[in-house]
């Protein structure tokens, strides 16, 4: 079984359906080389309030999430392999939520954001 | 709308508006962050080994200023600090990579501050990319101030100096000449009585002698008139050349103005004369009137001018021998103003001509001057072209500068 810290995971997720991905225990923001979002589970979708048809088509770094868009977080995402846990805050609009990140890219035509409250 | 919908969506724009906004508690315990704080802050609290759950241990570790202030605010609301900068240096102390912030803080009660951030990293940059640049420009106006001023005291002891030998002129000409002409005339007069009192013989001698010191006098004049002469052109030459550097020192740098190639060209031809004609260089000119004038920087065109004919005679040197010729040209077609520098110079070998425009390169066993490349750029910026167009090595050059005319 497949969870936030397993191996290789994003060639895992390569294979999920948008319906398995909402399944998922964890947010997930799957987004293409240029931060693209492609899919926004409901997960994440829980946590920020930002409904996955708004997300869908945006940028994800300055559209739906700015507060990501420094060097600890999209910044990580130019480097053609990354695999790294960071923990963050993120805001359900002001709240400030302490959240640990997973960011993967890899041989994989997607890149991919996993958010787990701490 | 119902006005728990419009909070919301005020709260979504005060979430995304392109400054931080932090709310915390009496204590630094932050209750409500917008994306832009946790943007600029969050870096700063994993280097400082902070969850992100109190602002105040923040601004202890950056910005201790602001916690004194804090501390000392005597009011229940109202501004503790409005608009302050200060900066983030990188732990490796490199200050390039330092963050720069403006912070403003507001207590809102007694329970609440507000602290409004922005990274001001770029602005901090341009302003110090354009204080560095008004420096050099202090610098530069600093050096035309100076220049000026000993152009102009070299022009006072120029115009001096001339004066001077007009004066010594008009006493050479009252000279002893006239008095020895009317003694040579005065002893012919009365050779017939000197011959009675001296003999004859003597007298003869005395008039011959009186004539040859006579002629001794006039040839010796003549040479001091020669030589005063060409010193009065010398310093004519020097105050022409004195009155071109001091109507370039006029214009401001970069200034933009109407002007004439002609004159341009003259003037640096005329700043070069003196050297040309000492190496015995034929100067041909073609410089018609009514070319229509190009928008230009003044001073930057005579450089490049000035930079060619130099080369020229430079590349001249370097071959030796006589009846070498500078050619100076100005045409126009149909889409350019064209000048042509022309010399008979030592010329371009083929393998060189690709790096004649590069930075540095030089032919010369001293580098001097603008140089090609920087003529180039300067050329470049008034949109216009250079090129250099050579037979061979020892068999002349010939540059060619097009500036296109304006589209009708």
């Amino acid at each position: 079984m497949h969870n936030f810290e397993s191996k290789d995971l994003h060639l895992w997720l390569d294979q999920q359906s948008d319906e398995h991905l909402d399944q998922l225990p964890y947010g997930l923001i799957k987004m293409n080389y240029e931060g693209i979002i492609q899919a926004y589970n409901v997960r994440e979708s829980s946590y920020t309030g930002v409904q996955p048809a708004q997300a869908i088509g945006k940028h994800f770094f300055t559209e739906i999430a700015p507060c990501t868009n420094n060097f600890m977080v999209a910044g990580k995402f130019n480097s053609p392999e990354v695999d790294e846990t960071v923990d963050y805050i993120f805001t359900y609009v002001m709240k400030p939520t302490p959240v640990r990140l997973r960011l993967l890219r890899s041989d994989s035509p997607f890149m991919y954001l996993l958010v787990e409250k701490r | 709308m119902n006005i728990k919908a419009q909070n919301q969506k005020m709260l979504s724009i005060i979430y995304q508006i392109p400054v931080g906004l932090v709310q915390t508690d009496a204590t630094g315990g932050v209750q409500e962050m917008n994306a832009m704080a946790i943007q600029f802050l969050m870096p700063h609290f994993v280097a400082a080994g902070l969850t992100g759950e109190n602002l105040f241990d923040l601004l202890r570790a950056l910005f201790p200023k602001a916690i004194e202030a804090i501390k000392a605010y005597p009011k229940p609301s109202g501004n503790i600090i409005q608009q302050e900068r200060f900066k983030v240096s990188q732990q490796d102390g490199n200050d390039n990579a330092s963050q720069h912030f403006i912070l403003t803080i507001n207590r809102l009660s007694e329970e609440n501050y507000l602290f409004i951030i922005d990274d001001i990293t770029e602005l901090y940059t341009k302003e110090q990319e354009l204080f560095q640049i008004q420096q050099e420009h202090a610098v530069e106006r600093g050096k035309f101030e100076v220049i000026s001023g000993v152009l102009h005291d070299i022009g006072n002891a120029v115009v001096g100096f001339g004066a001077y030998l007009t004066k010594v002129k008009q006493l050479n000409s009252n000279s002893d000449t006239l008095m020895l002409k009317k003694l040579a005339q005065f002893i012919e007069a009365n050779q017939s009585d000197l011959a009675v009192g001296i003999g004859a013989p003597k007298a003869g001698a005395m008039l011959s002698l009186v004539n040859a010191l006579r002629e001794e006098q006039e040839e010796h004049l003549k040479k001091m008139e020669t030589a005063i002469t060409d010193q009065m052109n010398i310093v004519t030459h020097v105050k022409d050349i004195l009155n071109i550097q001091r109507q370039y020192l006029k214009v401001d740098n970069n200034e933009r103005t109407l002007v004439s190639l002609r004159s341009i060209v003259g003037d640096a031809l005329a700043m070069q004369l003196a050297t040309l004609e000492k190496r015995n260089i034929a100067i041909q000119t073609y410089l018609p009137d009514g070319l229509p004038p190009i928008k230009g920087d003044r001073t930057k065109l005579m450089q490049v001018f000035l930079n060619l004919i130099k080369n020229s005679i430079e590349s001249i040197d370097q071959k030796g021998g006589d009846n070498h010729q500078l050619i100076l040209r100005l045409e126009q077609d149909q889409q350019a103003i064209i000048a042509t520098v022309q010399d008979t110079g030592i010329g371009i070998p083929p393998e060189e001509k690709g790096k004649l425009f590069q930075r540095g390169f030089t032919t010369k066993n001293i580098g001097s001057g603008l140089g090609l490349n920087g003529s180039q750029s300067i050329l470049a910026a008034h949109n216009a072209t250079i090129d250099i167009d050579s037979p061979g090595a020892g068999q002349g050059a010939k540059v060619t500068i097009k500036y296109p005319l304006p589209k009708p």
